[in-house]
């Protein structure tokens, strides 16, 4: 119609003026396209599909203030709208680098406008918060200077109120981007990252924001961010926390929030509270764990704001990690209710999904109650349809939720094979992210075990193969848990399922395995070695050849430690079952002098192999 | 050494009834959880029923002490029905006078432990909820002895006609073992 069609060549006319040589005519479209644009997602269309961000982007280098700070505040109402396409474009662009450098503009208003945003801009989770920490500015004479991060916390300290709070709030929209990390696997890479935050006076900066005399509006995103912080610097980090719990002052803010009556404050000081507490280091804790976790499930029941919804489950998870005792009391509430109404709720936003997928994880992580509680309601047909969600987030916190539910007898047994959650694991094995892949690959070591029904369908369609491949990965869990998965399967197994293990890894490949440069997984290749010697040791020494099996038990008693120990000592065992030939062997080997050295070994891990060898 | 005989694998034979009625039984640990005082396992029955010659149930067994009382309070099991059952093995008399309040302590030094065992499904399908014949409705009383392996006990049914049906089990020797974890 014709205003759509006026609309359009207005625009376009608009556009083209940005290539401009009349400074004036280039700063009016600017205005004109900012205008425009905010709060209006077609019309951020419309610009984006006419190019004008390259445009902007060549603007951002005239070294004209008031032209850059419109240009800047243009490109923060392009990025705030449910265009993909805007952002995608600005991601791939310099863009971020360049407005990164602005933060350290001598005028205030730059970096005011700049910050604005940069706020808005890391709050996507697709951002590439990794910036943050990676790019350093350039000072006026562009010399390399100090690092973003560095950069964003001087902002906190010395810049006006208003900017101290966008500086923080970009600092700390780290941390909710990565929610999905903080697998305890994954706990290396964000402990770089604790490292440098902290480093650069982070901690600081947020202690000067919870107490400084702000006006209130500012003072409660000030606090917000200033709470995320600290939170991201002492999740599941010792020496972080132990710092912090020096700060008499921290702990009675702390105390203060955690009664506040925001949500979200409250939100953020228990789980500050929660992860000092799990660090357990001789400092009174403000509130105990049970009450902390009490604040969080009354939290449960908010919705307003109707955004805290997404961020209750999350924190709830993390406060639970390896908790038996917390999860216990999350299982006897009503959470769990709660939570699942989350997942059917058709209007449920994908945070919100992730978020009750993990809560519901952390819940059935270690107590059969909460897994048969949660099995009861019916959702597992639904969580397992999120395996195939297209946000990475979800479908890791679904494989999460189906892996601490697969460790139950009963639900491999009953649930989770009517689900035929098999094929959809496989899946997962390759999908492109390596996090996904490690959890999917846990949860089918527990498909695979003996008396699950799945097993047969697991070791059809070369889903052995898939496994043994995986135990020569690059990354150390997921070669873990391979080789935890073939543990696994060939437990009380019978000699074909062998035979096709070995087959598949052959023997030099097995031996091999005794050779990871990780403790952890040497361990468990001396389980699946006795594991396959149990009830078959005619068949392993006759396809390993005894004297390769003797050498390689002989080298794991050199300096192991009492896991090693145990598990050869069984493995051992295990041989002297089979003929009588085999027997002969092994007791003739050095092997049986080590194990009787063993006898006096301190550890009754020791000690207890060596009673089944009587 | 408490859990010598009580871990993933163990097996354990005997029989469940009296005289001609009366069946051999063979019962497979899965999962052993001394921690949280559970175990999981296979209850294998012979020549029950027609249909069935080979019976196999999922059961969930429950050790007294911890975290679970002598006092049922579900599956149709009343106290009265409670105390009947428990009074028939003699070790229980040492504690009948506290048995409401009994803890794991009182447990440590003796050779025995109670248990409670309930069949929860059929092997290998889930799905089918009854049989023609059999039971497993009702639950059992078991009393275990960790110096030899023993288990002995009794199946409680509220509507069985034949009350104290007897099951006594033994450990089946093994030479080798092997090792499992859930990931």
């Amino acid at each position: 119609d014709v205003q759509k069609w006026m609309g359009g060549e207005l625009a376009e006319s608009s556009v083209n003026a940005l290539g401009s040589d009349d400074r004036d005519q280039c700063l009016k479209a600017v205005r004109s396209i900012k205008n425009a644009t905010i709060g209006s997602n077609s019309k951020k269309r419309l610009y984006t599909n006419l190019g004008v961000i390259p445009k902007l982007e060549r603007l951002l280098s005239s070294g004209d203030e008031e032209l850059i700070t419109q240009v800047v505040a243009t490109l923060g109402s392009l990025i705030n709208g449910t265009n993909p396409d805007s952002l995608k474009q600005i991601i791939e662009s310099q863009i971020p680098i360049v407005l990164i450098q602005l933060l350290n503009h001598k005028s205030l208003k730059m970096v005011e406008a700049t910050a604005r945003t940069l706020k808005i801009f890391f709050r996507k989770p697709n951002a590439p918060h990794q910036l943050i920490f990676e790019v350093r500015f350039l000072n006026h004479q562009l010399i390399l200077q100090e690092r973003t991060l560095s950069g964003l916390v001087n902002l906190i300290k010395y810049t006006p109120e208003n900017i101290a709070e966008l500086a923080a709030t970009i600092l700390a929209s780290f941390y909710t981007s990565r929610s999905y990390l903080e697998k305890s696997e994954l706990l290396d890479r964000m402990r770089t990252y604790q490292t440098s935050l902290w480093a650069s006076g982070a901690f600081e900066a947020s202690m000067k924001l919870l107490f400084s005399n702000q006006t209130k509006v500012i003072n409660a995103k000030s606090q917000e961010s200033a709470l995320r912080i600290v939170g991201f610097l002492s999740f599941m980090n010792l020496d972080i926390c132990k710092s912090i719990a020096h700060h008499a002052k921290i702990l009675d803010a702390l105390n203060k929030l955690i009664r506040d009556s925001s949500p979200i404050i409250k939100l953020l000081a228990a789980s500050c509270i929660a992860n000092l507490s799990r660090c357990k280091i001789d400092t009174i804790v403000p509130l105990s764990d049970s009450a902390t976790v009490a604040v969080v499930l009354k939290l449960l029941h908010t919705s307003d704001p109707e955004w805290i919804r997404e961020e209750v489950p999350a924190a709830l998870a993390h406060i639970l990690i390896e908790n038996e005792d917390l999860q216990r009391m999350v299982v006897d509430s009503d959470a769990i209710t709660i939570l699942i109404s989350n997942l059917r709720d058709e209007s449920a936003s994908p945070s919100l999904i992730q978020s009750s997928l993990k809560a519901l994880a952390a819940i059935t992580e270690l107590l059969e109650d909460g897994r048969r509680k949660v099995i009861d309601t019916g959702i597992l047909p639904t969580i397992a349809s999120f395996l195939e969600n297209t946000s990475i987030g979800i479908r890791l916190a679904a494989c999460d939720c189906i892996r601490s539910l697969s460790r139950s007898v009963k639900a491999l047994r009953t649930a989770l094979v009517d689900l035929e959650i098999t094929p959809s694991l496989f899946k997962l094995l390759d999908d492109e992210s390596v996090d996904i892949q490690t959890i999917a690959l846990a949860a089918l070591c527990n498909v695979i075990l003996d008396f699950s029904p799945m097993k047969k369908m697991a070791l059809e369609n070369s889903g052995i193969k898939l496994i043994c491949y995986k135990t020569s990965n690059s990354n150390v869990t997921i070669r873990m848990n391979a080789v935890w998965a073939l543990k696994n399967l060939v437990f009380m197994a019978d000699e074909e399922t062998k035979e096709s293990v070995l087959k598949e890894l052959t023997p030099d490949g097995f031996f091999r395995l005794f050779k990871d440069p990780s403790e952890k997984i040497v361990i468990l290749v001396a389980k699946l070695f006795r594991n396959m010697a149990f009830k078959h040791a005619d068949w392993l020494v006759q396809r390993l050849d005894v004297s390769s099996i003797i050498q390689q038990l002989d080298s794991l008693f050199l300096e192991s430690s009492p896991e090693i120990l145990s598990e050869v000592l069984h493995a051992i065992n295990n041989l002297t079952t089979g003929s009588d030939d085999t027997k002969t062997a092994i007791m003739n080997s050095p092997l049986i002098g080590k194990v009787i050295l063993c006898a006096s070994h301190p550890s009754a891990k020791v000690k207890i192999p060596i009673i089944w060898c009587i | 050494m408490d859990s010598f005989y009580l871990y993933s694998g163990s097996r354990f034979e005997g029989k469940q009834g009296n005289g001609k009625a009366s069946y051999p039984v063979i019962i497979e640990l899965k999962t052993v959880d001394l921690v949280h005082s559970r175990f999981t396992g296979y209850l294998h029955i012979s020549g029950l029923t027609q249909e069935y010659p080979q019976l196999t149930t999922y059961f969930d067994g429950e050790i007294i002490g911890k975290h679970f009382s002598f006092v049922t309070n579900k599956w149709d099991a009343t106290e009265s029905v409670d105390l009947e059952y428990w009074s028939q093995f003699p070790e229980f008399h040492e504690i009948a006078h506290r048995w409401k309040i009994a803890n794991s302590d009182d447990f440590d030094d003796k050779d025995h432990l109670f248990m409670r065992w309930k069949e929860d499904f059929l092997v290998p399908d889930h799905r089918v909820t009854s049989i023609v014949g059999a039971s497993f409705a009702g639950f059992y009383y078991m009393k275990y002895s960790k110096s030899n392996g023993m288990f002995s006990g009794y199946y409680y049914h509220p509507k069985m006609i034949d009350k104290l049906q007897p099951l006594e089990l033994r450990y089946v020797r093994e030479r080798c073992s092997a090792t499992f974890e859930f990931c």
